[in-house]
């Protein structure tokens, strides 16, 4: 045991001044050997056991909080460990590919990388974006991003415009930058830019389909997002992570698009918008029978690839579909199919039209005038023929509203022109094919206005029949004037024709179809409409070669509460051949820049550059001309029967009238296969050939009854076999 | 200095709970600071590791000098600490908006730790050397001074934590050297009564704030209270086995902020889990009352008071924290000795508990 000598011993032997502070610790001997060296020795005793008797409890209660918050809380409190650290990020789904019918990509997807910066305030800001977008080969609004880079907020510097070597390039750079991350995130492609940018819409940066037709086959194109598990850290970091679902890949659309035809359709309406100062246009081209949108243009229009340059919304938006005008003279058809349907009048009742304009007691004053006067009457094909407003007024009014209502009706207006679409995804195994189906195909299309009869008054009529008092989208004119066009059935046109997934190609089942009138009144209206460019106002849409059916249409555009004088939309729609056609071409000039500049001087043209292209590029024969122009004449040929200028075309009788009997099959065998050619298209046949050298087999058989537009085979063989003449083969 | 006799006093149980109350700490350090997408761990473990071995040199030096020739220089080390805390006000490094580290070439050095030791020597020398054995007015009123210098300087910093563990050596050392249980309660009622103006005048916004939401997380789940909320489910999602070294996600990825530092007892109880927690938590207890066995033992008053005064701070250290990880405290920058991450911190614990098993080494030597 210690003695208090012990450290007064050491303690002298320590270096202390005298006085000071420690004066008072310098206690005298004497002091310190009063020290009462039992009673500190039981003061600490006693209170160490006070402390450790306090750390006891503190143990204990200690221990109890640890239980309650591990075993008790500890389900809860794991859950909300594991919620604040778990995020389930959705993984998109690979979008469909959009491809034209011919199987040309017109939408793909890619993945592209993001890069974006997270790397709280900058120092050097300026520096740190320079390196980066060097190794970006630039980048966009540089001034913002060094603003924000000093500030230290998130940016993505580039979203999904980042190649594979632009990323490597930052990666490699050294030192590297702190805070420069790398997404992967699929890119939208189309590879032609501006072709058919209406109709396929675009992607918003979200992979969601946002017009177009991104849009309306969203749910099946997009395909399904598959989910994946991220481990974050409390800045949001992903350290690791698990794929949860897979993501399936979207369904690739094959439309009822033509790419050539819409490159077409889309040059030559930007040449004619052009040349005549207009505000805009839109041409629309369908497949007669199937009512398959081949193209469909509108200008002004945009680059898909670069939408945040499109100077205005206008550019974007679906002319064709989304924006409604008064057809004008083009409506002319409805109310005399009506009449004609309903024998109100015949094809060659006479209606006086010389007055050059009519108004009546009960039309509040206003009046209609024709824009040309003519002497004397005009038969009901003469006034389409030459657009008489006068004339087709008077046919109107022996109708009445409820037949002009329900005629408009038949011929699709006043509603939508797109209907349900819907389709199967082939299943596997059990699931079966799945059914998907599509409200419309055309998002924000336009129903366009039809009055209910109830509220027509007297001048309405009048209005009606040159067509106005009503409203109706290019989509909707061009579906009308094709059932004209398909002997009076009404196709619903359609988009896309085949789905494909996998390797799998599903055709869609065509469109509904409604009758709008009966195959005669189609003739009738297909021969007055032959005339319209044979002799009236649509003359600049004829074709050589062919027959073209037709109508100019010149509306005056309502504006600020009156119809312009100078404002107007010049159209012109028809189909070709007339007498089976392949193509109904709608093309419609916003206002052009000059008031004469009518349907049959602005627009027809701009129709006929395109129908002779499309006829020329899809193989479709000559239908009038005696000689095929597929021959060319060799040098020293004589072909007595070919002369310079075109034969005048054979002049039709209505096609009701038309006689059967009158034309027969001739026996071609033996006969060169070129004079078997040329012979039978004199007749109106179209002709499919077979093999070369001289007939030995036709069809249909000599002697047999034809009509016109029917198609012939001739066989031909150059082995100089014996050909029986009497010989037919079916 | 250390012959065959001495040798067999050293207090090896100590020693072994210490070295593996750092072990472990070292490796919560290094489960914290792992990079799981580089799988590379941070440079804290290294450094503690360092400090560590730094340590035990400082550890060795410290149980080798006889603990009175340490009492001898008691007022110069005191000065020394004083000078130190001086120089970091001045020219100290700023780092998370408080002065409290010295630059000495590659080593940051925080004086404020040192500052405790300082005052334990201090204070045990005074009261080994105080005539009465019991503790009077001019007893305390020297030891207030003898705190309140280091004190200041600390809190000036702002480094809160660390100068309330200078009052915890001034009570422990007060208390076991004989302050009446009158003075105590006085003291206690003062305290109560400076309550209301320390929080008006000497607590900060922040400070106050914290205050406030321990009494109620929630109300600022992610301000204030977020810290205490977050020790709680980092305990709590460990359960009784706890999620395995590595597998914590709450301080890996930084959820519980200053997991490797102030938080270090609650990834503890994340990774290892509730039986984990047993095992450390026992160790602390043996080392404090194994520590407090060597003061009982000692062979003088200076002795004695020397182990009360490091222990005091030690000791009210770990009882903080813990408490503070079990959301029992509110939130303070206050670290856990031998297994949070700070070197100065290290060192002058180990240093403390070298005197330690000095005095109980030397218990039998004159």
């Amino acid at each position: 045991m210690a003695t208090p000598a012990g450290p007064k011993k050491r303690r002298r032997r320590a270096p202390r001044e005298p006085g000071g502070l420690f004066a008072y610790f310098d206690a005298p001997e004497a002091r310190l050997a009063d020290a009462p060296t039992v009673q500190w020795r039981q003061t600490i005793r006693r209170r160490i056991i006070v402390v450790v008797a306090f750390l006891t409890l503190w143990t204990v209660g200690i221990e109890t909080r640890l239980v309650n918050l591990q075993v008790w809380q500890h389900d809860f409190l794991k859950g909300y460990a594991n919620k604040q650290r778990d995020r389930m990020r959705d993984v998109l789904g690979r979008r469909g590919d959009i491809l034209d019918r011919g199987g040309n990509i017109l939408a793909t997807s890619s993945q592209g990388h993001t890069v974006y910066v997270s790397a709280g305030e900058i120092d050097k800001p300026k520096e740190f974006a320079k390196k980066l977008c060097d190794a970006l080969n630039g980048c966009d609004n540089t001034p913002n991003l060094i603003e924000r880079f000093r500030k230290g907020i998130f940016t993505y510097v580039e979203r999904k415009t980042v190649s594979e070597e632009e990323v490597a390039a930052v990666k490699a750079l050294d030192p590297p930058l702190p805070g420069v991350g790398f997404e992967r995130e699929p890119l939208r492609q189309y590879p032609n830019g501006r072709l058919l940018a209406h109709v396929l819409g675009w992607v918003g940066t979200d992979n969601i389909g946002i017009e177009g037709v991104e849009a309306t086959y969203d749910g099946i194109v997009r395909g399904q997002d598959g989910q994946t598990l991220d481990m974050v850290d409390v800045r949001g970091r992903v350290f690791n992570w698990q794929l949860e679902r897979p993501s399936t890949p979207g369904i690739t659309l094959e439309l009822t698009i033509d790419s050539h035809l819409q490159y077409i359709a889309e040059r030559e309406l930007r040449v004619a918008v052009n040349e005549h100062k207009a505000d805009g246009g839109t041409v629309i081209i369908l497949e007669s029978s199937t009512g398959d949108v081949l193209a469909l243009a509108n200008e002004p229009t945009f680059d898909l690839n670069k939408k945040k340059l499109a100077p205005e919304k206008g550019h974007r938006r679906n002319r064709a579909t989304q924006d409604t005008y008064e057809p004008g003279s083009i409506f002319k058809l409805v109310p005399i199919a009506a009449a004609l349907e309903q024998e109100v009048v015949q094809l060659d009742d006479q209606f006086d039209v010389s007055a050059g304009s009519i108004s009546r007691d009960n039309w509040g004053g206003h009046k209609i005038d024709d824009y040309t006067r003519y002497d004397g009457s005009l038969s009901v094909m003469d006034i389409v023929v030459k657009s008489s407003n006068v004339g087709a007024v008077q046919i109107a009014e022996h109708l009445g509203p409820d037949i002009l209502y329900e005629y408009a009706k038949r011929f699709g207006f006043g509603q939508r022109v797109s209907t349900e679409t819907f389709g199967f995804i082939p299943g596997e195994g059990d699931d079966g094919p799945e059914k998907w189906t599509v409200p419309t195909e055309f998002p924000g299309e336009s129903v366009g206005l039809l009055h209910p009869p109830k509220d027509w008054k007297p001048v309405n009529i009048a209005s009606f029949s040159i067509g106005y008092y009503l409203s109706a989208t290019p989509l909707q004119l061009a579906t009308a004037v094709n059932a004209i066009a398909n002997g009076g059935v009404l196709v619903r046109p359609r988009l896309v024709r085949a789905t494909r997934q996998n390797g799998d190609r599903v055709e869609l089942l065509p469109h509904s179809t409604q009758r709008a009138v009966t195959p005669t009144t189609a003739m009738m209206l297909t021969n007055i409409m032959e005339e319209v460019v044979k002799r009236g106002t649509g003359r600049n849409a004829a074709i050589p070669g062919y027959t073209v059916a037709g109508k100019t249409g010149t509306a005056r555009k309502y504006i600020g509460g009156a119809y312009s004088a100078t404002e107007h939309r010049a159209s012109f729609i028809g189909f070709v051949p007339s007498r089976d056609p392949v193509f109904t071409i709608l093309v419609l000039v916003d206002s052009p820049g000059v008031a004469t500049d009518t349907g049959g001087a602005v627009a027809a043209p701009v129709f006929k550059r395109i129908a002779e292209i499309a006829l020329r590029d899809s193989g479709v024969s000559p239908t009038t001309e005696p000689v095929s122009r597929i021959f060319a004449r060799r040098r020293g040929d004589s072909l007595p029967g070919v002369p310079t200028t075109p034969l005048p075309a054979p002049a039709y009788a209505p096609v009701a009238a038309v006689d059967s009997e009158s034309l027969r099959m001739p026996d071609l065998s033996g006969m060169g296969l070129r004079r078997a050619t040329r012979t039978l298209t004199q007749l109106g046949l179209f002709v499919k050939v077979q093999g070369d050298g001289v007939v030995f087999a036709q069809r249909p058989s000599a002697g047999s009854a034809i009509e016109r537009g029917e198609e012939g085979v001739l066989q031909g063989t150059r082995q100089m076999r014996a050909v029986e003449s009497s010989e037919s083969h079916p | 200095m250390l012959d065959g006799r001495l040798y067999r006093q050293v207090d090896w149980p100590l020693i072994a709970a210490i070295l593996v109350l750092c072990a472990i700490g070292v490796a919560m350090i290094y489960s914290t600071t792992f990079e799981p997408t580089v799988s590379a761990v941070g440079p804290q473990f290294g450094m503690q590791f360092y400090a560590l071995l730094l340590g035990g040199v400082v550890f060795a030096i410290c149980l080798g000098v006889d603990y009175r020739v340490v009492a001898d220089y008691a007022l110069f080390i005191y000065g020394g600490v004083l000078a130190a805390l001086v120089l970091v006000l001045l020219v100290g490094e700023i780092s998370g908006g408080s002065q409290r580290w010295l630059r000495l070439g590659a080593l940051n050095i925080q004086p404020s730790e040192f500052a405790k030791l300082g005052l334990a020597v201090l204070l045990a020398n005074y009261f080994s050397e105080t005539r009465r054995g019991s503790v009077e007015i001019p007893d305390i009123l020297m030891v207030g001074i003898f705190t309140a210098v280091p004190f200041v300087l600390i809190a000036k910093q702002p480094d809160l934590g660390t100068s309330v563990g200078l009052l915890a050596v001034a009570l422990g050392v007060t208390y076991l050297a004989g302050l009446r249980m009158r003075w105590l309660a006085i003291l206690a009622t003062l305290a109560l009564l400076l309550a209301p103006v320390a929080w008006n005048y000497w607590l900060e916004p922040y400070q106050q704030e914290r205050l406030v939401t321990f009494l109620d997380p929630a109300r600022d789940a992610h301000g204030a209270g977020y810290q205490q909320i977050q020790a709680q489910i980092t305990a709590g999602s460990g359960g009784l086995a706890g999620k395995g070294f590595l597998q914590g996600t709450q301080g890996q990825f930084d959820f519980l902020p200053v997991a490797h530092n102030d938080f270090i007892f609650s990834v503890l109880a994340e990774e290892q889990g509730f039986l984990g927690v047993i095992v450390v938590l026992g160790l602390y207890l043996f080392v404090i009352v194994r520590s407090l066995a060597a003061a009982r033992l000692a062979k003088d008053r200076l002795g004695a008071y020397l182990v009360v005064g490091v222990m005091s701070s030690f000791a009210f250290q770990v009882v903080y924290n813990v408490t503070m990880s079990a959301g029992l405290a509110p939130v303070k920058g206050l670290t856990l000795p031998l297994m949070s991450y700070g070197g100065s911190s290290l060192i002058a614990t180990l240093a403390g508990f070298g005197l330690i098993v000095n005095v109980r080494m030397r218990r039998f030597i004159n």
